[in-house]
C-alpha cells in the first residue's frame, strides 16, 4: 500500500469536489468524509495505490457521526437491515413474490456485538 | 444453474419489480433462483463507518450461502463490492479463523468457497443465451447508468474497466434499443449523496437526468437499487429542481424481459408503470 504524496488525482475525479462541497489536497483530506458518493473513483485515479478504502473508514471511525448514518447503524443492530422493513411483505404479495425469512434479531447481536452508538 | 438471489436491504424493501424481472429473465436463461431467507445486510457503507466489526455480519451472508452449496448473484452495486470484498480478505488465514469464531457462536462457518457475481456479470456471461432470446427488438432510445461498486475498486469487483465499463451496453445492444451517448454516462449517479445532503443527491440526480434526456434517451436503465432509489423515488423532487430532467427508469431486467417477449405482469411494470415518452 502506497502513501499520499497529496497530487491530487483523487480529488479531480470525485464528484463531492465536482460539486463543489469538499475541499482539501486529497479526498482524504477533505474535512467531511461522510458527504461521499461510495463511488471509488478515487481509489482507481490514486497513482500511488493509497489505500484510500480503509482510510477513509478509519477516519470516519474517529469522528462524529451525521444523523443519518446514526439511523443506518441503529437499523442494522437492531433488525439486520438497514432500513425498517415494516410491511415489506405485504408489498411482495402485490408482486406476487413469496415472503422471505427475516434474518434473527440476536444472531446480528452477535455478530456484531462490539458495535455500540454512543 | 442453481443460485441465491441476494437481494440486500434496498432491492428486498423498495424495488420488488427488480426482483421480479431479475427471476423472470435469469429463469429464462436457465437458472434456477432460489430465496435467500435470514440473510442480512451486507454492512453497507454504514457499519464500515463505525467498527472493522462490519466483515462478521458480511461474511455471515457468504456462510449462509455456503451451508446450502450456492453461488450468490446480486442485485445492487454496494452488495456486490462488500461481499466480494471479504472474500477477499478472507484469503487471510488469521482473519478467516477470527471471523469462524464468531459465526461459530450462530452456528455457522465458512471457508471461503462461495462466488459472489453481480446481476451484470451473469448476464454478460450469458450473451449467446440473451441473443437466442430477443424475441421482440426494442424500439427505444436509453440511457445507461453503469454501478460504480460493480466496476470499483477494481481489486475487489475484477470486472470489466473501471472508468469507462462496457459490459452493459453490450448487454443492451442485444435488446435492440438504441444507446444514447451523453455527457455523463460515466458519472456516478450520486444516490448516497443523498444521506448527508439532500441538495447534494438531489442536483447530481438532475444533472445526470437531464443530461441524458437532452440526449434523446426516453428512459434510464439501471442496474442496482440505489441509483433507482435516487432517480425514481426522488423523480417528482428532482423534476420540480430541473424540469428537463423528467425521465422514468427501467431496471435492466424489465428491458431484457421486454425485449423477450415477457408479460408486464411478469416483470412487475404493471405496477410500477414507466410511461416512455
Ligand atoms: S491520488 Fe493518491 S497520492 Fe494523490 S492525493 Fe489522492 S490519495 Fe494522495
Ligand atoms: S468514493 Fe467518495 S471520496 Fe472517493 S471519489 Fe467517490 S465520492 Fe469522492
Amino acid at each position: 500500500m502506497g502513501e499520499c504524496n497529496r497530487c491530487g488525482a483523487c480529488k479531480k475525479v470525485c464528484i463531492a469536489f465536482k460539486r463543489g462541497v469538499a475541499t482539501g489536497a486529497s479526498v482524504l483530506e477533505r474535512e467531511d468524509r461522510f458527504t461521499c458518493a461510495g463511488c471509488w473513483k478515487c481509489v482507481e485515479a490514486c497513482p500511488e495505490g493509497v489505500d484510500i478504502y480503509n482510510l477513509m473508514m478509519e477516519a470516519r471511525r474517529r469522528g462524529e457521526l451525521p444523523e443519518s448514518f446514526r439511523m443506518g447503524v441503529k437499523y442494522i443492530l437492531d433488525t439486520g437491515y438497514a432500513m425498517p422493513m415494516r410491511g415489506v411483505n405485504a408489498i411482495r404479495e402485490m408482486y406476487r413474490l413469496p415472503k422471505i425469512r427475516k434474518v434473527k434479531p440476536e444472531v446480528v447481536k452477535k455478530l456484531l456485538r462490539e458495535v455500540e452508538l454512543d | 444453474m442453481e443460485r441465491l438471489l441476494y437481494l440486500g436491504c434496498m432491492v428486498y424493501n423498495r424495488f420488488p419489480d427488480y426482483e421480479l424481472s431479475a427471476k423472470a429473465v435469469l429463469s429464462k436463461l436457465g437458472f434456477k433462483l432460489r430465496d435467500f431467507h435470514e440473510f442480512a445486510c451486507c454492512s453497507s457503507t454504514f457499519i464500515p463507518s463505525v467498527s472493522e466489526a462490519w466483515i462478521y455480519l458480511s461474511a455471515y451472508n457468504l456462510a449462509l450461502a455456503e451451508r446450502r452449496g450456492l453461488d450468490i448473484i446480486s442485485l445492487c452495486g454496494t452488495c456486490t463490492s462488500m461481499l466480494k470484498r471479504t472474500n477477499l480478505m478472507l484469503k487471510d488465514e488469521k482473519l478467516k479463523e477470527e471471523v469462524n469464531s464468531r459465526l461459530a457462536g450462530v452456528g455457522l462457518s465458512y471457508s471461503g468457497k462461495v462466488r459472489v457475481s453481480h446481476l451484470l456479470e451473469v448476464l454478460k456471461e450469458n450473451e449467446d443465451k440473451i441473443r437466442a432470446h430477443v424475441a421482440k427488438p426494442l424500439k427505444l432510445r436509453v440511457a445507461l447508468q453503469h454501478p460504480c461498486n460493480v466496476f470499483r475498486p477494481s481489486e475487489v469487483a475484477r470486472f470489466d474497466d473501471p472508468f469507462k465499463p462496457k459490459a452493459m451496453r453490450e448487454i443492451v445492444a442485444l435488446t435492440g434499443a438504441e444507446i444514447v451517448d451523453y455527457a455523463q454516462e460515466y458519472e456516478c449517479c450520486g444516490s448516497t449523496l443523498l444521506l448527508t445532503s439532500k441538495a447534494l443527491g438531489l442536483g447530481a440526480g438532475a444533472s445526470k437526468l437531464a443530461s441524458a434526456r437532452e440526449a434523446g434517451a426516453q428512459a434510464i436503465v439501471v442496474s442496482c437499487g440505489n441509483c433507482a432509489y435516487l432517480f425514481d423515488r426522488h423523480q417528482e423532487e428532482i423534476k420540480k429542481q430541473e424540469p428537463k430532467a423528467e425521465l422514468p427508469t427501467l431496471f435492466l431486467p424489465q428491458l431484457l424481459g421486454l425485449a423477450f417477449g415477457l408479460s408486464k405482469e411478469e416483470l412487475g411494470l404493471d405496477i410500477r408503470r414507466v410511461e416512455l415518452g
